[in-house]
């Protein structure tokens, strides 16, 4: 599954503990991302998945599973 | 056909591409430039300020890099006819120093834009001496709004 790929990816870069990523958490306060991690964030999905994520994207992100659903969307897998 | 601007080695235009002023001016010479790229050069002269016992130092192969990334900004807005903006180095991401270089010594950096993103720029930055790499870093950097 996609959001099991995103979680390993995120723990990796941000180097968290994977348990406390969840679906319906904040995604930007759980990784405390500031706007120097987004272009890393950007860089790993696109090496990753292929896909380029530009800022429009994030306007809607707030949770795990909204950013979930972006890349399911983007890359058209599940 | 128009001629190359390049190299550029005017000081007096070089001091307009960037925000630096002497004696903290790292680069005596615009090689190249792209959309996505630059290279520039220095020669290491005695009197620079990061040379210490005939070395430049890593502060000063750092603000090299740094300068580099920042006269390629210079370099676009000059070409649109605008003032070069300040811009602030965000963070190192990697860094490798592999020789330092002495006086007399040229050096040429090399940077690519990786990844611009809200307003922070992603760049991978080698140096070299002839072909030899002796640096390497990812820089993000962030231009003052």
């Amino acid at each position: 599954m996609i959001s099991e790929k995103i979680n390993e990816i995120l723990v990796d870069e941000f180097e968290v503990d994977v348990d406390v990523i969840q679906p319906n958490l904040n995604l930007k306060d759980t990784l405390n991302l500031d706007s120097l991690d987004y272009v890393d964030l950007v860089v790993i999905i696109e090496s990753n998945f292929g896909v380029k994520l530009v800022e429009a994207d994030f306007a809607n992100i707030q949770t795990f599973q909204d950013f979930y659903d972006l890349l399911k969307h983007k890359t058209g897998q599940n | 056909m128009t001629a190359s601007p390049f190299p550029i080695t005017d000081s007096i235009l070089l001091q307009e591409l960037l925000p630096h002023r002497a004696p903290i001016i790292m680069i005596d010479t615009l090689y190249d430039f792209t959309d996505t790229t630059v290279q520039a050069g220095l020669t290491i002269q005695e009197d620079n300020i990061f040379v210490e016992d005939g070395i430049f130092l890593e502060a000063g192969i750092l603000e090299h890099m740094a300068q580099s990334i920042a006269l390629h900004t210079g370099y676009s807005f000059y070409i649109q006819q605008k003032a070069a903006p300040i811009g602030y180095l965000g963070t190192i991401k990697s860094i490798a120093i592999d020789y330092f270089p002495m006086i007399g010594e040229d050096i040429s950096t090399s940077a690519t834009i990786l990844q611009e993103f809200m307003g922070v720029t992603l760049v991978s930055v080698e140096t070299f001496i002839g072909d030899k790499r002796i640096a390497y870093a990812e820089i993000k950097s962030v231009i003052a709004s």
